[in-house]
Formats: structure tokens, C-alpha cells, sequence
């Protein structure tokens, strides 16, 4: 019945436009959350009408209500608000409902879910204005739905956790704001909470997802920036210890059910990502994650390298005593962590590691040593980066300048320097010489091969700045290249005779 | 004021200075003062040591009358005359000299108007008649007759003193003629003068008609006397016959003198030379090599505005294309002929040898020059067979047949097998060519565009296309005419287009031989003189933007895949081209660059994918073949090939779609070892940590069974075992050291020698900078106290000047009171008087 008078988004629109008109039309509120519950409805576009009508009416409704709170009003006009918020109420879950579901498409999802912020958000404003003891921005129990209902998704189908992020995203755009951040972190402590049943890698990352577009609220903003609030005019309300008791408390407990979970290669690589960026700096005790990173140490390449960097602020901020670090950091060096994306950060933070003017020269010959050998396999950009990497190395640490120039001259018989040696220290590196880099200087590519001439001169005094190659592309180099100016233009000088061309007759 | 005063006075002094010089300068010793010095220094000179203050003070007043004293005057006044007639301000002018003045000044004004208008500057006159009229000549008279009529108009003297003067010897007579009245007198006297007027006139008529006849007659006289003379002259003297013989001695006078000519240089000359440019220019590839090349070659001089630009190629960013005036392709006269001699020899080339001496010294020329930018590798071949002599690039495939027939076996036995194969191939190649030379035209011009080219190239068969184009190179050779340079250039990149075009992908599963060698080997040699004759400014230019085109291509299909062929065949392209042992160059160094990243990236998602990037590699092998430098991602590239297919590891670089079946070829793995072994061999020399980046590889092979490689054949375990030999017995290492560096030398400087002059000056050892800025800050001080004197002076010059007024206005109004005092004493006293009478009077 209701579908053959709701069977276009104008009489939809129509329903909506009456009821602001006139309340004699207010049953018409009734039909819609009926049409939006009903299960026969499958049409998406009527369902996206639906919806904004629904928020037309209620933003309409809950703004008269707030206008006649002061007002004696008699029986009939609360007995009409009752009503009209029990409808609300309602409609809440129907909104989820069409969030969850996987029939309609995004954007009608999306609609929902842009839908239930705002409507909540006006239950704040008018309903249900928050109390001065449990200060929270947002209906805590609807806004915690939303989130669960966001997170939770039932398979981990490709094209679905594409829209997945894309809901994400989109909800990162509330996240952002302080006040919502500070309840997001709140909610998320029971979000992550994993009481028997183990959560889904899904539903992992959605949630590390979920805190990484997540802002960490400050103070500032709430004295300083009121217009990054959901409620500017509420920015004073908000108690000072929330920032600073509340929140770290709350990523407290959210890291302590994160650390349970069970993850897999994937789920800890966003895990230790967060970590990093988001949480670290704001646990009440950081040294509690000692443990963790040297799980994740062990784990290898990327992840190895990214717990590394934890490890390093540790060791930077809170003193803590990492004897095996540059062993590790040594081990980390193979030719395939040159093809992740986060080679950068391995240099980088390498860099930082061995600038320290306290480690033994040993150590340092083995990272330069073991550095120039990866050089050799390793791809033009890479090779750039190492010489001037193990060119600062050198001029960092005089004494090993002798892999360079070794005064007593003469031969050896074979390279002293033990390739699989995972002690540093042990690798007899100093002792040997950086023929890698003697190698280098034949390198076709020019750039490189004038990068490693640097070993013939005397060293300069002041290290190169690595951020000039760190980014370094190929296409970069051939521009480089194509542009070169040369004085004059040489031409080969041997015609291409068939004894030439002979020579590439190798069949393929 | 002060600065005013002193220009306007600078102005004034020469003309003091003028009038001084005239007569001579008087010192009054009155007017000397001299300034007393405390010590005498000898040599020095005072400017200041005696003055004449009197003089200067005059001069300094007159100064300020002349300038101050007007501006006092016209202090207050809104405006003033100003008289700006010329010279009336100037009191050294004359009235004369301003008449004078003013007149060139109009003239002057006037010819402005006609300043480039010569024709009519004004009419010159003489007595009153302009000569442009007198110029006519028609019959003008002559003074003495202007005179006369002028005297005739006139009475004569005698009647004038007679009648004028009454004539006072003569009163006689008037007193006996007293009956003619006066009246009668005058009258005959007018009478008279006007009949000698007519007389004259008449006299004059008749005289300039007879002036006329006689004139008129002579010109009818004047050819008859003219004539017969000529006939005189005629019969006298008969003019000589020209001798043949000097004839011939003139002509041989004026003939161009031959110029002494370079002795034609014997066999081995030719050799030697050609030997020492080979090895000039290996000398400097050589450099280049090592990139130390700028020292070697002497930089180019200096260029003059005329220089024609066929020293060296220089790189422009904007290459200038240059047309006939038509924008036509012209062939001139000698050209053709070249081409019709030309044409002849390629017909008859049976009979060569007897005619080339006959040829003309075009052709000779053309030789020439063939030899020098065609073969230089044909060192001995030219010796033996002379057939080939002439146009090498004619015959380049015979030559290379020859060659594969003569050479003693040297290269492995495989390739020498291979060369056996081809032979037939060649010979058919060699008799299509034939066959072409006969079907095709022999001139070609260069097309005008790539539609034009594929018009004419399309549908023919390679001999044909070969054809063509050497004859489209010899039409258009650069020595025929400017344009042709620009034409060939164009010619490279329609060329370049062309091999774009017809490449032809291998069948994707099959392990064969390069479709497109046989396209590429005729092309390439024609694209080779090409380029040569062209420049290699537009070489460059045309093949780096085919890479980059090529490069964008690859990069926006992700970067990641191994190109089709038709992006490797270029880089084949650049290797024959472009010298690829140059440390760096602008063509084969993006090339190298395009290529590793190739390796790099790319994932192999085929057999195919696995063959071009060996084929890559083997181009890269050449690249690296003499400068024996080596690219890490090349060997990463094949040492991963090679573990996948021996030990099929799996290797991120290999796609999870491909098959292990579909990279089971036999011969496959036997390429990607000798290829590496290669490479490795090439530069063992030069990189000493060449078993540490092969010993993956030697590990992954000497764990494959014995059988296998017998499988691989000769030349796959050949190599195995060379690889295994690289790696496990390296040489000695040497222990790294820097140069030894000379000592610095200490700096040694010269003593500085300076005059020292003794002419009392100071002389502060300071920067000439400070020495400039204290000299300013002097002149300005002095500058400054001279000023404020001035000002001083003007100030008491005016307040000197006030005084006398306001005395001179005092002193009037004195007088004035006193005048009218004393007229109203006078008035009182008379009325005094006046009233005493009165009073006396009562």
C-alpha cells in the first residue's frame, strides 16, 4: 500500500514539504519511517529520498520543539512531541539498518550515514543536551552504533571494503573535529574490547582505519580554535581533565585491546603504523610497548623496520636501553627491502642511528660496508643514495676513512670482510676496502658513476644532505639525462657493416 | 645662488679674459698682496702665495651686479621683459653684426622648409632678370649694346651742357638762333633723340637676323666639310688585320691562371692518412670515454660573423629549417649531370675500371669524398678488390658477403655457422638489388612529408627500399646545394618513423630469430650516411625525441612491463649510431638510463617478456663492449632469470600468472648464461667486486645437475664454467689507496717594487677605495666652506647694497623737505612782506 503511493522521489519530497507546512500532515511522518522499514523496499533512489525527507521533517521538528520548551504548552503539544520522538527513535535504526546493508549502493549509504551524524548531532543540540558531569559532544549510545555498525562489515570482498574506505573516509571528515575525536577515542575502548569472540582481520583494519583518520584532540583547540569543534559555543564546557585524564586513559585502554588481538603480517603493519603516528606519543606509560616492538622486530623487512622506528623513539624519548638495535638495523639491510616503499624511512632513520659519534668504528665500517655491497645489485636511485650514504658515513667517522685510503697499501688475497656474519662488530669490515664503490665508478649510468668518484678525492668536511637523493626517481635521472647539454654532438664513426651487425645475431 | 653665480661667471671670465690678452697686464705693486710663509720648502709650489685682493674683490662685485643684484631687482616682480631680438643682449655685437645675424637666422629659418628639396633653394637673378630665364639663350644681348642703348636713350652731352648750362662761350650763337624759340628747341631735340632710338633698333634686327642666316647656313656647310675630311682620312689608312697569333697570346693574357694543385697522393699516403684519422679518432673516443675529453681537442676559436658553420656541429635548441626561395625541392644543372654520369656507372659497371679515369671531376670529387665519410673499417678489402673502390656504400652487402668469405675463421664456430646460413639469403638479397637497380628511376627527391615517404617506400621490397634511399642520399648530397642538409635531416626522421612503423613484434611463444633484423640491417646503413651527412645536432635531436616519446609511452602503461620491440630497436639504433663508449652523451645515456629502468621495474608476465629483456641485455652488452663499464640492474635482471630457470625459484619479478611450463624452452636458459658471462668477462677489468655480485648466480648454477648442462650445450657450459671461474678465483685485490698527490708547492711571490718619488706629497699606503672616499669627503668640505663664504658675501653685498638705497632715499626725502621748507619759508616771507607794506601803507 505504501509503495504504490510512495512510487516517486516528488511525492516523497511532497510528504516532507507538507508536514513543515502544516501539522495536519503530520501523519505523513509515519508513512515514511514505515516505507523506510518496510522490507519490500529495494529501490534505492526512493530509499535516498526517503531519507532526506526524513531529515528535512526532523530537523524541522526537533527545531520547534526546542522554540516551545520555554512555553507552557498544554497535553496535546507534549503528547505530540512524545510522538514525534518516538518516531525519531524509530527512524534511528533504520537509517543503520541502511548503512549496514549491503543492497543499496554508496552513495545512498552514504546518504544514511551523513543523515544519522546530522540528526544526532540535532538531538544533541535540542533533546538531549548533555549534562555538565558526563560531558560527551554526541548521544554517547547512538554515536557508539554508528561507529560499531561503520567498523563491522561481513565480508572481506574487494569491492566492499573499497566502499568500506570510502565510508571511512567520508566519516574522517567528523573524526576530524576535536570534540567528536575525544568521544571517538571514549567509544573506541568498548569498540576494540574483544571479550570471547576474536574480531575479523576486516574488522581489524577497518578499526585501525577508523583511528588513523582519527585526530588526537587537544587542549589548543578547544581554547584556541573553536571552529574545529562540532559545537563551537559548547568549546568552554568541556572540561580540562578530559584532555588530559579522559583521553590518555582512553587510548590507554584502546592500545591494551589492540595488543590482544590476534593479528596477521597486514593487520600489524597498520597496527605499528598507528602506533607510530597516533599513539605512541600520547600512552601514559610508552615503555609498556617495549615488548610488542620487539615481537614485531623479529618479524622482518617492513615491519621490522617500522617497529625499529618505534624502538628509536623510545630510545630517543624515554631512555630506554636497546642493546641488539644496530645488530637488527644491520640485518635489516637485504636487497629486498629496497623494493618496499618504506626505504626512505630506512635510510632516514638509519641515519639517525649512525650519527652518533659514540659507536664503534667497526660497526660503522660494517654498515658501510655491507650498504656499498647492497649497491651493487641494487637499482640506479638506490645506488645513489647508498654512495651518499656511505659517503657521509665516512666523513662522520674519520677512522674509517682508512676502507678508503689504507696507507699501508699492498694486496690481499681475498676480501677480509664476512658477508654473513650477523654481528656487526665481528664482520671484520674495517679491515677490508670499499671496492664496491671502486666497482661503482664504472657504473654505465653517468650520474652514479661521478657520484662514486667522491673515494678519489679527499673527503669534503661537510656531509651531503641525503633528503637531495632520497626521492630520487628514475624518470627523474632521464630527464636529467635528456637534458644534459653537451658542447658538441659525437656520431659513432664505424658504419654498422654486417661484421657489426653480426654480432647481435643472437637469436630471441 | 652661490652655483649659479659661478656658471654665469665662468662665462664672463672668458671674456675677460679676451679683452686682457689684448693688452698687456700691469701689476700695480700697490695691489700685490703677499702671503708670508713660515718656512720655505724647496720645490714646492704655492698656488696662494701672493694675491691681487683689490682686483679679485672688483671682479667678485662686478660678478655680483651682473647676477645678484638683477635677481634683487626683479625680486619681487611677477614678470619681467625679456628682449630676445638676436644679439641685442650681446654688447659685444655691432648693429651691423646684428643686422647681420638676424638676416642668416631668417635665411636659415626659411631653408629649413626646403632642407632636402635642392632642386628649388631660390632664384638666382642677375640685374634684376632670374637665370633660369637668361639660361634660356635666346639671343640675349650683350652688355656693350645694353650700354649703348642706354647712352642712345640719352641726350648728348653737348646739347645737354648747352642747354642745361646756357653755355657761356657759346652765347653768342644763341643770341643769332634766338628766332627758333625754346619751345621749338626741345622739340627738335625729342624729335631727334627718337629717331636715333628707331635707327638703332632697326640696325639691331637687321644685325641678329644676318647672325641667323649665317648660322643656318654653316650647319648646311658644316657636313659637307666634315664629309670630305672623313674620306681623306679613309684613303690614307687602311686599319691592320688581327694577327691569329695574337689573337691567341691576348686571350691566353686575360685567361685565368691555373692555380698549382696538391700532388695526387700515392696509395700508402691515402692509407697513412686515413690510418692517422682512425686513430685521432679513437684517440679522442678514447677520452670521451673516460670523460676527460675537453682538454684534448683545442676549443674552437674564435668564430667570425662569416664563419659558415662547417667546422663543428653545434647544439641549438631551436633547429632552424631553411627552404628555397620557392620552398620547392630544385636540382640544379651540374647536378643533374652528376646524376646522368652517375647513372651511366651504375649500369655499366662491368666496364669500370677503364672508364673511371675518364670521368669527370665531379664524380672524382664525389670518390673522394665517399671514401672519406663511407667505409673505414675496409682497410685491406679496398686493396684487393677495386670494384668496390669507388662507391663502397653502393655494394655493402657484397662487401660484407666478401668479407664472411675471406676472413679467416676467428669468431666461435656457432656464428661462423650462422654467417654460412645467411650466405644464400645474401646472395638472393644481392641479385634482388640487382634486379631493383634496373626496375626503379635514378634521381629521388626527399619527400616532403611522411605521407609522401610511405607513398613511395610503401609496397616495395627491401632491396627496393635500399635502392631508393642510396640513391635518394646521392641526389641530395649535402655538397649539391645548402638545403640539402636540412633535407636529409628530415629525411633521418621520416626514416626514424618508418622504422617505428614496421616493426614487427615475434610471435609471442616462440624462440626465434629478431623478424626485424633484416628490415633493420638494410636501413641501418642508409640511416648511418644519413645521419653523417646531416649533422649530428639533428641526429640527436630526432632520436632523443623518438626516446622520450617512447619513454612517456612506457611510463604511462605503468612502468612496469618490457617493451615491444619497436621500443628496443631503437636503442639497437642508438648502438650503431651514437658512439656508446662516451662516458656520457646526450643520445646513448637517456637510452641507458631508459633501459635499466626497464630492467628494473619491469615484471615479467611472459616468454616473451623473458626474451626481450635478454635481448635488452645483449644490446647493453654492446653498449658496454668497449668503455667496459657495467649496470647492476642488467646483471639483477639476468641472474634472476637465471635462478628462475634452473632452480625455478621464484622471484618477485615473475608474475604469479606465468606458467613454469611456459618458460620451458631449451634455449632460453643457454642465452641468459652466455649473455651474463659475457657481460662479466667485458668488465672483470674494471669492477673488482665482480665475483661478490655473481655469486648468487654461481651458486644458483653449480647446483645444477650435470646432465642439465649437458643439455645447455657447448657454449651454455662454456660459460658456466667461465662464470664459475669469475667468481671462485678472483684475483688479488688490491689494497685501496688514494693517489699520491704532489705537494702543494709554497706560494711564492714575487717582491713588490714600487717607485718612491719625492715630490712632497703625501702619500698613506691605503686602499684605493678608502682613498677615493676620503678625496670626496675633502672635496666636499672644501666645497662646503666656499659656499657658505659665498653666501657670506652675497649676503653682505646685498645688505651693502640696502644701506645705499635706503641712504639714497633718506637723502631724497632730505632734499625734498628741505625744498618745500624752503619754498613755504619763501611764501611765508613774501606774505610777511606783503603785510608790512600794508601796514606801512596804514
Amino acid at each position: 500500500m505504501i509503495s504504490t503511493v510512495l512510487n516517486s522521489s516528488t511525492s516523497i519530497f511532497k510528504l516532507a514539504e507538507d508536514f513543515v507546512q502544516s501539522r495536519k500532515n503530520a501523519n505523513n511522518l509515519a508513512l515514511l519511517v514505515e516505507f523506510l522499514a518496510s522490507k519490500s523496499n529495494v529501490n534505492s533512489k526512493l530509499t535516498n529520498c526517503s531519507i532526506l525527507a526524513l531529515q528535512t521533517i526532523f530537523t524541522h521538528a526537533l527545531a520547534e520543539r526546542n522554540r516551545r520548551r520555554g512555553e507552557d504548552c498544554g497535553d496535546a503539544e507534549n503528547k505530540y512531541q512524545e510522538w514525534i520522538f518516538s518516531k525519531y527513535e524509530e527512524a534511528i535504526p533504520l537509517l543503520l539498518n541502511v548503512l549496514k546493508g549491503t543492497k543499496h549502493p554508496y552513495s545512498v549509504r552514504e546518504q544514511a550515514m551523513v543523515t544519522y551524524v546530522n540528526l544526532i548531532k540535532l538531538e544533541s543540540l535540542y533533546v538531549n543536551k548533555p549534562d555538565s558531569k558526563d560531558v560527551f559532544c554526541l548521544p554517547k549510545l547512538k554515536y557508539y552504533n554508528l561507529l560499531k555498525t561503520v567498523v563491522s562489515s561481513k565480508k572481506a570482498e574487494s569491492r566492499k571494503s573499497k566502499v568500506q574506505t570510502k565510508l571511512l573516509n567520508r566519516l574522517s571528515e567528523f573524526t576530524a573535529l576535536h570534540d567528536v575525536a575525544l568521544q571517538t577515542w571514549v567509544s573506541c575502548v568498548t569498540l576494540t574490547k574483544c571479550d570471547k569472540k576474536v574480531p575479523t582481520e576486516t574488522k581489524i583494519s577497518n578499526i585501525l582505519q577508523l583511528l588513523k583518520t582519527t585526530a588526537i584532540p587537544s587542549l589548543n583547540a578547544r581554547d584556541k580554535n573553536p571552529d574545529q569543534l562540532i559545537f563551537p559555543n559548547r568549546a568552554k564546557k568541556i572540561p580540562r581533565k578530559f584532555f588530559s585524564k579522559k583521553l590518555p586513559h582512553a587510548i590507554d585502554g584502546v592500545w591494551d585491546n589492540i595488543k590482544k588481538w590476534h593479528h596477521t603480517e597486514s593487520t600489524l603493519h597498520e597496527t605499528l603504523l598507528l602506533l607510530i603516528e597516533k599513539i605512541m606519543d600520547n600512552l601514559s606509560q610508552p615503555k609498556m610497548l617495549t615488548d610488542f616492538l620487539m615481537t614485531s622486530l623479529n618479524y622482518g623487512g617492513a615491519l621490522s623496520l617500522l617497529s625499529l622506528q618505534g624502538i628509536f623513539n623510545l630510545i630517543q624519548k624515554h631512555n630506554i636501553e636497546y642493546p641488539d638495535v644496530y645488530s637488527k638495523l644491520y640485518s635489516l639491510f637485504t636487497p629486498d627491502i629496497l623494493r618496499t616503499k618504506y626505504k626512505q624511512r630506512l635510510f632516514f632513520l638509519s641515519d639517525l642511528f649512525l650519527s652518533s659519534t659514540h659507536i664503534p668504528e667497526s660497526l660503522v665500517a660494517a654498515f658501510a660496508k655491507r650498504l656499498s655491497r647492497l649497491a651493487l645489485t641494487a637499482s640506479t636511485t638506490d645506488a645513489l643514495i647508498i654512495i651518499r650514504f656511505v659517503g657521509n658515513l665516512l666523513i662522520r667517522h674519520k677512522s674509517v676513512q682508512k676502507m678508503i685510503h689504507n696507507p699501508e697499501g699492498g694486496y690481499v688475497d681475498c676480501d677480509p670482510y664476512v658477508e654473513d656474519e650477523a654481528d656487526p662488530c665481528n664482520s671484520k669490515a674495517i679491515h677490508s676496502c670499499l671496492w664496491e664503490l671502486k666497482s661503482l665508478q664504472n657504473h654505465l649510468v653517468p650520474g652514479v658513476a661521478i657520484a662514486a668518484r667522491f673515494i678519489d678525492d679527499k673527503l669534503p668536511t661537510v656531509e651531503w644532505d641525503l633528503a637531495d637523493v632520497l626521492e630520487t626517481k628514475y624518470c627523474e635521472v632521464f630527464e636529467k639525462e635528456m637534458n644534459k647539454k653537451a658542447k658538441e654532438i659525437t656520431l659513432n664513426f664505424i658504419p654498422p657493416t654486417n661484421e657489426v651487425l653480426e654480432k647481435l645475431k643472437r637469436t630471441f | 645662488m652661490a652655483k649659479t653665480n659661478k656658471s654665469k661667471s665662468k662665462s664672463k671670465k672668458g671674456s675677460v679674459k679676451k679683452s686682457s690678452t689684448n693688452k698687456p697686464k700691469v701689476l700695480n705693486p700697490f695691489e700685490v698682496h703677499v702671503n708670508r710663509q713660515k718656512f720655505t720648502v724647496a720645490g714646492r709650489k704655492l698656488k696662494n702665495d701672493k694675491g691681487l685682493p683689490g682686483v679679485s674683490r672688483a671682479k667678485a662685485i662686478k660678478k655680483r651686479k651682473a647676477t645678484l643684484l638683477q635677481e634683487y631687482r626683479v625680486q619681487h616682480k611677477a614678470n619681467k621683459f625679456d628682449d630676445r631680438r638676436i644679439g641685442e643682449n650681446n654688447k659685444g655685437m655691432t648693429a651691423e653684426d646684428r643686422i647681420v645675424a638676424r638676416f642668416t637666422a631668417e635665411r636659415n629659418r626659411n631653408r629649413k622648409k626646403t632642407k632636402f628639396n635642392l632642386a628649388d633653394e631660390e632664384t638666382l637673378t642677375h640685374r634684376g632678370q632670374s637665370l633660369m630665364e637668361i639660361e634660356k639663350f635666346d639671343n640675349p644681348r650683350s652688355d656693350s649694346e645694353d650700354d649703348d642703348e642706354q647712352e642712345s636713350g640719352r641726350l648728348e652731352a653737348k646739347f645737354v651742357s648747352d642747354a642745361h648750362f646756357g653755355g657761356f662761350l657759346s652765347r653768342k650763337e644763341e643770341t643769332e638762333n634766338s628766332t627758333q624759340s625754346r619751345q621749338n628747341l626741345i622739340q627738335e631735340l625729342i624729335a631727334e633723340s627718337k629717331k636715333r632710338k628707331a635707327e638703332k633698333k632697326m640696325q639691331n634686327e637687321k644685325t641678329a637676323e644676318l647672325t641667323e642666316k649665317l648660322d643656318a647656313d654653316w650647319k648646311d656647310l658644316e657636313a659637307i666639310i666634315y664629309q670630305s675630311k672623313r674620306l681623306k682620312h679613309n684613303e690614307n689608312e687602311e686599319k691592320p688585320q688581327i694577327d691569329d697569333y695574337d689573337k691567341t697570346v691576348r686571350a691566353l693574357v686575360f685567361e685565368a691562371k691555373g692555380v698549382p694543385t696538391d700532388r695526387l697522393k700515392s696509395e700508402e699516403e691515402l692509407a697513412k692518412e686515413e690510418k692517422e684519422r682512425l686513430e685521432n679518432l679513437e684517440a679522442e673516443r678514447v677520452a670521451r670515454m673516460h670523460g676527460k675529453y675537453d682538454g684534448l681537442k683545442p676549443a674552437p676559436k674564435h668564430r667570425s660573423a662569416d664563419d659558415l658553420d662547417d667546422g663543428f656541429e653545434y647544439e641549438e635548441d631551436d633547429p632552424m629549417l631553411s627552404y628555397d626561395a620557392d620552398g620547392n625541392v630544385q636540382i640544379s644543372d651540374s647536378n643533374l649531370r652528376v646524376q646522368s654520369i652517375q647513372d651511366d656507372d651504375d649500369q655499366e659497371e662491368g666496364s669500370e675500371e677503364e672508364e673511371s679515369e675518364e670521368e669527370g671531376s665531379e664524380e672524382e670529387g664525389e670518390e673522394e669524398e665517399e671514401q672519406e665519410s663511407g667505409d673505414e673499417d675496409g682497410e685491406a678489402e679496398e686493396a684487393e678488390d677495386e670494384d668496390d673502390a669507388d662507391s663502397l656504400s653502393d655494394l655493402r652487402l657484397q662487401v660484407s658477403e666478401d668479407e664472411e668469405e675471406e676472413k679467416p675463421v676467428k669468431n666461435n664456430p656457432k656464428k661462423n655457422k650462422k654467417a654460412t646460413d645467411t650466405r644464400p639469403d645474401l646472395a638472393k638479397l644481392k641479385e634482388m638489388m640487382e634486379q631493383a637497380r634496373k626496375e626503379l628511376p635514378y634521381t629521388f627527391t626527399v619527400p616532403e612529408n611522411y605521407m609522401d615517404f610511405v607513398e613511395l617506400f610503401e609496397d616495395k621490397a627491401l632491396a627496393q627500399q635500399s635502392v631508393i634511399l642510396e640513391r635518394m642520399i646521392k641526389c641530395n648530397h649535402p655538397k649539391l646545394g645548402n638545403n640539402n642538409t636540412a633535407k636529409l635531416g628530415a629525411l633521418y626522421a621520416f626514416l626514424l618513423q618508418w622504422l617505428n612503423d614496421n616493426t614487427v613484434d615475434p610471435p609471442a611463444n616462440k624462440f626465434v630469430s629478431n623478424p626485424n633484423e633484416e628490415f633493420l640491417n638494410t636501413l641501418l646503413p642508409h640511416m648511418f650516411e644519413v645521419v653523417q651527412l646531416s649533422g649530428a645536432g639533428n641526429a640527436r635531436r630526432c632520436t632523443v625525441a623518438v626516446l622520450t616519446e617512447k619513454y612517456e609511452e612506457w611510463v604511462k602503461s605503468g612502468a612496469n612491463t618490457v617493451p615491444p620491440l619497436d621500443t628496443i630497436i631503437f636503442f639497437q639504433l642508438i648502438l650503431h649510431i651514437f658512439p656508446t663508449s662516451d662516458f656520457r652523451h646526450p643520445a646513448t645515456s637517456p637510452a641507458v638510463v631508459f633501459m635499466a629502468e626497464i630492467l628494473n621495474n619491469a615484471a615479467i608476465h611472459s616468454f616473451r617478456d623473458v626474451c626481450n629483456g635478454l635481448f635488452i641485455c645483449e644490446l647493453l652488452t654492446q653498449y658496454t663492449s668497449l668503455s667496459r663499464r657495467f649496470l647492476p640492474e642488467a646483471f639483477k635482471f639476468l641472474s634472476d632469470v637465471i635462478c628462475a630457470l634452473a632452480q625455478n625459484e621464484t622471484s618477485p619479478r615473475f608474475s604469479d600468472e606465468l606458467k613454469p611450463s611456459d618458460l620451458k624452452n631449451e634455449n632460453l636458459l643457454p642465452a641468459a648464461i652466455e649473455i651474463l658471462h659475457q657481460m662479466a668477462e667485458q668488465s672483470k677489468a674494471n669492477v673488482p667486486s665482480l665475483p661478490v655480485i655473481l655469486k648468487p648466480v654461481v651458486k644458483v648454477l653449480s647446483g645444477v645437475s650435470q646432465e642439465r648442462i649437458k643439455k645447455l650445450g657447448n657454449a651454455g657450459a662454456d660459460s658456466i664454467e667461465g662464470l664459475k671461474n669469475l667468481c671462485l678465483k678472483p684475483g688479488r685485490l688490491e689494497v685501496m689507496m688514494m693517489e699520491k698527490k704532489r705537494p702543494k708547492p709554497l706560494k711564492l711571490y714575487e717582491p713588490r717594487i714600487e717607485p718612491v718619488i719625492y715630490d712632497g706629497k703625501r702619500r698613506v699606503d691605503m686602499s684605493e677605495k678608502k682613498r677615493e672616499k676620503l678625496k670626496l669627503v675633502h672635496k666636499f668640505k672644501k666645497e662646503m666652506k666656499g659656499a657658505v663664504r659665498e653666501i657670506r658675501r652675497d649676503q653682505d653685498f646685498l645688505a651693502k647694497v640696502h644701506l645705499k638705497e635706503t641712504l639714497k632715499s633718506d637723502a631724497e626725502r632730505k632734499a625734498k623737505v628741505k625744498d618745500i621748507l624752503g619754498s613755504l619759508a619763501t611764501q611765508a616771507g613774501e606774505l610777511n612782506k606783503l603785510d608790512r607794506k600794508k601796514g606801512k601803507k596804514k
